[in-house]
This record gives C-alpha cells, structure tokens and sequence, in this order.
C-alpha cells in the first residue's frame, strides 16, 4: 500500500508540475503584423496528418506562430466542428472539411463568411487559377463563399500492369470490360489475386463514392433537373446491379472494404485494378510500403457502354479550409488561410507525400509536382478534370446520404436487390425532403 | 482472513466413495491436470492478440499488409517506434491518459465512498436513489456529450486535462458507488454501533472504523475506475481537442496516414502504453490485484 | 449545532453524489426530453415544436428495431459467455493459487488495453487478405477462401462479439473472484472434515453459495454492454447491411451525422427508458438476493 501511496503521490507532482509549464491559454495581443508566440488551432484529418505536420512547420517558420493541430477521422471532422462552435467551446480556429457537409455546417453557422475576403485579397488567391469545378463546389453556398480548396480529390482507375499483360488485357473502357477483366483474373488466379479491389465498407465517403463512379458513367444522377430525387432511376439501378455482380469477384470482400483494405491489396500485388484517388501513383512508388513500384498505370473510370455512357472523374472525397466562426484569434486565423490559399504554398504541400491533391492549375504545371508524381499521372488528371462530378452540398446532403449508405451495402451483402434497395432509398429521401 | 482457499483441495477431494459417472466426470473436470489445461488454453487465447500487437510493432510495414503469421519472416525493425514518436506526441498523451485516471478516481472514491454508505446504512434515497445511480452509469454517453460539452465550456475547462477528469469523475461515480454497495452490506452493524456508542460521530464512523474494513472494495473500485477511465474514449473525443488534453485512445486512432492505416506505428504506440502499465500493475500486484478480489470482509 | 450537523450527516454525505447525479442525468435529460419534442438541429435547438412526432417516427423506424435487436442479442450472448468464462476462469484459479498468482495479472491484460488498439488488433486478426485468422485456417486447411469475418452479414455481429468477449471476460472474472473470496470459511471446513468430494462441494456448497453474487455479476455486466459503442464504431460502422447496427450507434449515427438531434433527442430517451427498465429489474434483483443471503 504504501509503494503505491507514493506513486500516486509522485504522479500528481508530475502533473501538477507538468500541467503548470503548459501553453498559456490566451498570448498577449502584440502588434497587427508579428505572430510570434501566438498558437493557431487547426481542425485536420488523419490522413493528412502528415500535410498538416509539414504545413505547421513552415507556417511557424514563416511566421512565428505555432500551429496546433487537432486531428480527427475523416468521417468526423464536421460533427467535431459543429459541436465545436453549437456548444460554444470555440476551441478551433481554421477548419478542414470535407466539401458535402459545407452546406451542413454554414447551416449550423460554423464557418465565416469569406465574400470580403475575397474582394480584399483578390490579387493575392487568384481566384482563377482554382479549377473551376472544385472552386464552387468546395467553397459557395447560395451566393457566398465560406472556404478555400485545399484537396482535391478525383477518382481515377489504377490498374497493376503485369496482371492485366498475364491476361492480354487493355485497361478498360467500358464496365462491361471492367468486369470481364475482373472476373477472368480472379478466376484464373484462384485465390492468390483479385482482378478488382471494390471499396463497399459502410461509410458514406467510401461506399456512395464507389456507386458514384458507376452510375455516373451511366448517365445516372442524385436529383433531376429540378432538383427531385430520382435515385431509383433505371441507370441507377442497372449501375447498383453491375456493383453487385463485380463485387462477387473483388476483393474479399467489398462490404468490409474500405482504403485501408483496397491499399493493403494494392500494395501487395494482390489487386489488378482499383478506383482510387490521383495520389495513389506516389504512393506506391514508395518502396517502404509497396511491392509493386513503377508497375502500374492509369488511366480514366470506365463508362456504360450503353449510348447514355459517359466518362466520369467523380470528386469523392475532397477537402476545403474555412475559418471557424467561434475562432478566438481571427487575425491569426486569416493569416493561416492566406498562407494555405498562396498557389507557391499550394504547390509545395502536394509535392511531398502527404494525400493532398492539386486543386489549382499552376500547381499541376509546377515542376517540382510533375517530377513528384509522375507525367502519366498528370496527364490523367487533367483529362479527369475535364469530367469531374461533384457531390450534393446542400445542407439537407448529410441526412439523405446515411439512408442512402444504408441500402448500397444492404444491396451489396444480398438482402436487398438493387431495385428494392433504391426504391426504399427514394422513399426515404422523399419523406426526408418533405 | 483465512478463507475456503486456504484448504489443500487434496483433503477435500482425498476421501473415496461411491460415485456415479457423472461425479467421475465432474471429478475430473475438476481434476488437476483439467484444471492446468483449461488455464492454460486461456491464458493462450488471451496472450494470443497482445502478442500479435507485439510482433506485428517489429515487422517491415510491407510484411504487415502481406502475410497474416504471427512471427516476423523478414527481420524485424524499430523503425515503427520511430515514427510513433516522431508523428504523434505519444509521451505527452501517455501523461495525459495517466493524469486524467488518478485524478478522477481520487475524486471518485472521494464522493462515492460517504454516499454510498450513507445509502446503504442510512437508506437515503432509498431505492429510487439505487436505481437513479444505476441508471445514470448505464446511460449511453452519446446521449448526454452535448450538454456536457456545454456545461464543462461553462466552467471554461474545455480543453484541459481537468476538465476531462471531471467528466469522467462523474460518468465513473455511479459505477464505484456500486462497487462498494455491497462491501458496506457486509460489514455487521454492530461495529458502528459499538463505535457510535463510544461517542464517534457518524462521519468519524466511516473514516476510522468503515473505511479501514472496506479497504479491499475502495482498491478494487478504485482500480476498475481508473482501467475505466484510461480507455475512455467517446468523452475525450468530444471535450478534447488537441496535445494539451488528448489522452492516450484518442492517441493511438492518430496512426491514420497517407498509406492508410499505420498498423506497424499503432501496434508499436500500443504496446509503449500498456507495458508501463502492465508493470506498474505487477509491481503493485500484491496489493492491487490481491486487494482487488479479496472482496469479503470477514475480520 | 452539532447535533443538527449530526442528524443531516446522511443526507450531506449523498449530497455530492446528488449534485453529480444532477449534473450529469437531470440536465441532460431535460435538455434531451425538450428537444425530442422538437424539430431542432444541433446549432438551433428547440425550434419548431411538434411534440411526439418523434416518437411516432421512431415507432415506425425499421433501423431502431434492428439496432435495438442487435443490442439486446449482442448483450445476452457476451454477457452469458464472460460471465461463465470468468467464472470458470476464477473457480480454476482458486485450485492452483502458484499458477493462479503467477498468471492472474497476466489474464488482466485486455482490460488495461484501449479499446482503440483492440479494435485495432482485431480487425488485422479478422482482415481476409493480411489477417491472422484466416491466415491460419488456410494454412491448416480448415477453410480453403478467405472468410471474410467483418464483411459478411451473419459473421460480422458475432465476430465483433468475440472481441468484445476477449476485452471483458476479465472484468467478469475480478468479479467472480472477489466473489468467490468472499465466501464463509466454515462450511467448507467441516465438509472437509466430512470427506465430501470436490464435485460435491462444488454442487451441493459452492454453486449455491455464490450464484446469487454470479447473477449480479450478470446483471451488472448485461447493462454495460447494452452500451456498446467503441467496437462497432472501430470495426463496421454498423454494416454490413445492418447486421451491427446497434442502439448507441444509431442514436450517434442521428444526432451527429444527420444532425437530426430532435429525433436523436427520441431515440435517446426510448434508448433510456429501456435501460431504466432493466436497471430497476437489476436493482429490485439485488435487493431480493441480498436479503436471501443475509
């Protein structure tokens, strides 16, 4: 008893000791132009960690100031930000976020309007060098602007090239060819690889991104022109029974596959093609992590080979960066954003390894990226981008994609059809829209 | 304290009579060589998973994703525990998980222990009390992290260890005046009769003659407190935010990169927080453990 | 003065109990039974008040009677299975105290361990393509296709429950130990002087001794893993399909992903009076037994 009375004892000193050296809460407010000492608190996600470890040091380098990084799942980086700001915490001062809950979180008023901010620092964010098709969508809601693009993220088919040369296989360019490829080199290698890796796990960034890719090459949609839902369309539906159908020679097996899985069986020659995000050429480039490096190639997402086929670079995934509203050091708080938005800046944190993709032109022409990630892969990119769909953003987006999730791997595991699954979908979504 | 353990099994089990089958069965089910090999098979299974983690913290990434043996095939390394300090702040929330557990439990103990005698000899409350702390601790937290995020921003502790404590202080109280309930019920009353008679005020009562016969409900309560609060993890996602007061849980799910996740990293994070741990319980194990399922008071 | 002090003595030892109890169920359950009545989101709470629509909704809610299905299922089963398993585990110990002291801290490991590197553990365990498990029964030729554990419908439940069974078979077994501790030297001895054998004293002694403490142990364990979270968050987020949804998880899945915090708010309060149900069974339960063996 009495040791451990003593370590007990030993432990609150500690602590007590170490808790006294901590950083004091609020600095001292300086001038307008040194940040020096001041800490800026930066809401990230996991897997760009890395990015935001690099980007802190070269901040702190540049300006002073320390970056705090607040690193969370992806999937839980708006509740961490709406909960941050409704319960008045207000611990956070610039947030990532994962451009489909933008409307979500400007409803629950947790980022700031940046519309003056844009005026004032047209000169510096050249506003026109952001593609377009991210700029919009990862930024506007109605009329107003509430971030900046920081990644960017397409899906692109990778493909392991000795499997596909074993079978005298092309990529392919069709679905129906996809799963032909799939199905012929998973059955002729017998268990020692997969013809394709299928990321069906249930969560609504993996799985509805993987749906995406199909039935936007079907011409399929979310909404019709006038913003109804029409997921049970007959694209739709069709592209849900194409997913289940390949998902019977992916990878075992697509319900439990998320990145990590289809990664793990990419790395390792066990996968013959994936969909997978632009970053992933220099990744397995990396021979601490990859088996098969330089062995594979690129090319666009397969489209329907029906007449309504189209090619499609579905953004799934993709992030922006907004001020949080209950941010106690805004100054510091807009010098981060200014210091992320520099298109110099931009092209130095997606030319390490860190799962940030370019979301501005120059930086895709930047020399030191295209030596980082390889010409093919630019060349992928900018045909991708030509075709690049987006998500809904809407506010009412977060609650139609759970009962949406929910069907897609009821369909996937059998105990919906694709039909049954789609049509109570639409149920759903219209009772939600009501 | 000499209990039914103390007797050699032999002299029980020493006397021949007549037995049916079944009673031979049993006999050898509860034979010793049974007995050894059914210890044994547990201790397989539960060493099994924290071995895996050990070895799987000592392969080369690629090895990891490539085959599910146990054993590393292709040398092993330290580059994991490497990078899990270079990446993450591991000491930092090792400190912090450390703090927030003796802390709260300390407070814990502090507040359940009088109530809980109180309820129990006093019957304050009565039974509605009973089932009001019950309910509370099986209370899914989910249900109540806004409020409670709320309220900790209300006394300004968002983002502070102590903060955390608190929380946890309360989610744990329930649970430790349960505990104890039935160390109280053990004791015979006649003692703090005795002690009441020889002039100790009720409060005197419980510290010099109730708290002293409980000791062994106080440790094991305290004990299953703090395992509580060390593997926290709905709470410190919610009231915590960055290096200050992220604890150990919140720690290890950081291991996320650009690969993927960083099996190699976490199991090596992993294993630099529960062997300390671990040690500090065998050290103290005579009184922890020992204290921890003496249960029964009979002085 | 003193004897007034004297006389609310009781009363001021449950007080920070009280105040606790407040903090962390009254508010709360307020604030949660005010916005089940309302259509709010987490950022406007109690706006558009439309009292028990909630609550029809919930009634008609196919995925809550699923969740609360799983939850129940996945209660009973783990439960019933670490509480034997303790049991046994803590019987076992009692016979072979060298080994039982030497391994005892050794079977307390799972509990110091995070439920975080658990669930990490085990999804490399269940993984199809890099995992142990199946890595084993190929190479022993038990199964010749990787088993998907998490990926399969009727599979995923009962894999999550046997991570769950690793991580808290120990808690179980502390308990059956100090339970068993706890038992009266007496009866024991003078079976012994008797020459009962070890089965009978095990029957006729032990078991109905200590069934009464085994069943609260039962009980008490049941309602904690009726709040199950950590494990189905880490390892399927409720799918596939929705095999591992569960109650907590759903409620989460409302309230922090749809943002729908009044129906969260329902949900909620259903979830607790379940619970309540139950924990006032366990409590009357206890009283029952404890009066039984005094």
């Amino acid at each position: 008893m009495k040791k451990l009375s003593i370590v007990i004892t030993l432990l609150i000193l500690v602590s007590l000791v170490l808790s006294a050296c901590g950083p004091k809460a609020t600095p001292e407010p300086e001038g307008p132009v040194s940040f020096e000492g001041q800490t800026l608190r930066f809401l990230t996600i996991q897997p760009h960690n890395v990015a935001a470890i690099n980007l802190a040091a070269w901040f702190e380098q540049d300006t002073g100031a320390k970056v705090e990084l607040i690193v969370v799942p992806y999937d839980n980086v708006v509740e961490k930000a709406v909960l941050d700001v409704s319960s008045g915490a207000n611990q956070i001062d610039v947030i990532e976020y994962w451009y489909p809950g933008l409307g979500t979180m400007v409803e629950n008023k947790v980022l700031d309007n940046l519309d003056q901010w844009y005026i004032d620092n047209a000169a510096m964010i050249k506003a026109d060098d952001f593609y377009p098709e991210y700029f919009d969508v990862f930024t506007k809601i109605g009329d107003s602007r509430y971030g900046i693009p920081y990644d960017g993220d397409l899906h692109v088919l990778w493909y392991y090239k000795p499997l596909l040369e074993k079978y005298g296989f092309e990529p392919p360019k069709t679905w129906d060819e996809y799963l032909n490829i799939c199905k012929t080199i998973t059955e002729g290698e017998a268990g020692a690889a997969y013809g394709c890796a299928i990321m069906g796990a249930k969560s609504p960034l993996i799985l509805i991104g993987s749906f995406m890719n199909r039935f936007g090459g079907y011409g399929g949609s979310f909404f019709d022109a006038e913003g109804k839902p029409v997921i049970n369309s007959p694209e739709n539906v069709k592209a849900l029974e194409d997913m289940v159908e390949q998902a019977k020679y992916a990878l075992p097996t697509p319900s439990a596959t998320a990145f990590d899985e289809a990664l793990g069986g990419w790395f390792t020659a066990k996968v013959a093609m994936v969909e997978f995000w632009t970053d992933l050429g220099s990744m397995t480039d990396d021979p601490a992590s990859s088996k098969i490096v330089g062995q594979w190639g690129v090319v666009a997402l397969p489209k329907s080979s029906g007449d309504k086929g189209r090619v499609v670079a579905p953004i799934n995934a993709g992030f922006g960066i907004g001020v949080s509203a209950g941010s106690q050091n805004k100054a510091l708080a807009y010098k981060f954003l200014e210091y992320v938005t520099r298109p110099e800046i931009a092209a130095r944190y997606n030319s390490v390894i860190g799962g940030i993709d370019p979301v501005r032109k120059s930086t895709l022409n930047d020399p030191a990226f295209v030596t980082f990630i390889g010409q093919e892969v630019v060349d992928a990119i900018e045909a991708a981008h030509a075709n690049a769909v987006a998500w809904p953003t809407s506010s009412i987006w977060f609650k139609l994609q759970e009962p949406l999730t929910d069907n897609l791997s009821l369909a996937l595991t059998g105990d919906k059809t694709p039909q049954q699954a789609l049509d109570d979908t639409q149920v759903a979504w219209e009772e939600i829209l009501k | 304290m000499a209990t039914a353990d103390d007797l050699p099994m032999e002299t029980i089990a020493g006397h021949n009579r007549k037995k049916t089958v079944a009673q031979i069965l049993l006999g050898f089910f509860f034979g010793r060589p049974a007995r050894i090999a059914l210890l044994l098979i547990f201790i397989a299974m539960i060493l099994v998973p924290i071995f895996y983690i050990a070895m799987t913290s000592l392969k080369i990434p690629i090895e990891i994703r490539t085959s599910g043996a146990i054993l590393p095939k292709t040398g092993i390394t330290f580059e994991n525990y490497v990078k899990a300090f270079r990446n993450v702040p591991l000491i930092r929330y090792l400190f912090n998980s450390l703090f927030v557990a003796v802390f709260s439990t300390i407070l814990v103990l502090c507040v359940a222990v009088p109530a809980t005698y109180s309820m129990v000899r006093f019957k304050t409350g009565g039974a509605f009390l009973n089932a009001w702390v019950l309910g509370t601790y099986v209370m899914p937290p989910i249900v109540v992290s806004i409020p409670i995020l709320a309220m900790v921003k209300m006394v300004s502790l968002q983002d502070t260890l102590i903060g955390l404590a608190l929380v946890h202080t309360m989610a744990n109280m329930p649970i430790a005046v349960w505990l104890i309930d039935s160390y109280i019920r053990s004791l015979p009353k006649e003692l703090e009769q005795a002690a009441w008679i020889d002039g100790y005020t009720k409060f005197q009562t419980l510290l010099k003659v109730v708290v002293p016969l409980i000791k062994p409900g106080i440790i094991s309560a305290g004990v299953i407190c703090a395992i509580l609060s060390w593997n926290e993890f709905l709470f410190a996602l919610i009231v915590t935010y960055g290096v200050n007061s992220n604890t150990f849980p919140i720690g290890i799910s950081r291991y996320t990169g650009e690969h993927g996740l960083q099996f190699g990293e976490m199991s090596a994070a992993a294993l630099v927080g529960i062997v300390p741990i671990y040690i500090l319980v065998l050290l103290f194990s005579r009184d922890v453990v020992e204290g921890l399922t003496r249960g029964g008071v009979k002085g | 003065m003193k004897e007034k002090i004297e006389r609310y003595m009781p009363k001021l030892m449950v007080l920070p109990t009280f105040i606790i109890l407040l903090i962390i169920s009254l508010v709360p359950l307020i604030y949660v039974l005010g916005i089940s009545m309302t259509d709010s989101t987490i950022s406007k709470p109690f706006t558009d008040f439309i009292w028990f629509e909630n609550y029809k909704q919930a009634f008609k809610d196919e995925v809550l009677g699923t969740s609360l299905k799983n939850t129940l299922l996945f209660a009973f089963v783990v439960t019933a299975i670490e509480t034997f398993l303790g049991f046994l585990l803590a019987y076992i110990m009692r016979f072979e105290k060298k080994l039982g002291q030497f391994f005892r801290t050794l079977v307390l490991l799972p509990l110091f361990t995070p439920p975080v590197a658990i669930a990490m553990i085990w999804r490399l365990i269940y993984d199809p393509n890099q995992g142990m498990l199946n890595y084993y029964l190929q190479k022993w030729g038990i199964s010749t296709a990787p088993i998907a554990f998490l990926g399969q419908t009727e599979l995923a439940l009962p894999s999550i429950m046997l991570a769950d069974i690793w991580q808290w078979t120990p808690f179980c077994f502390l308990l059956c130990m100090s339970a068993l501790q706890a038992l009266p030297k007496e009866p024991f001895e003078a079976a012994g002087v008797d020459g009962a054998s070890g089965s009978y004293i095990f029957r006729r002694l032990t078991l109905p001794m200590v069934a009464p403490n085994v069943l609260v142990i039962f009980l008490f364990r049941f309602l904690i893993s009726m709040k199950v979270f950590d494990l189905v968050y880490m390892l399927t987020f409720g799918g596939p399909g929705n095999s591992t949804q569960v109650a907590s998880f759903y409620i989460y899945r409302v309230a922090f992903k749809q943002f729908q915090t009044g129906y969260g708010g329902a949900l909620s309060i259903l979830m607790l009076i379940l619970v309540s149900v139950l924990a006032m069974v366990l409590t009357q339960g206890r009283e029952l037994i404890m009066k039984r063996t005094e």
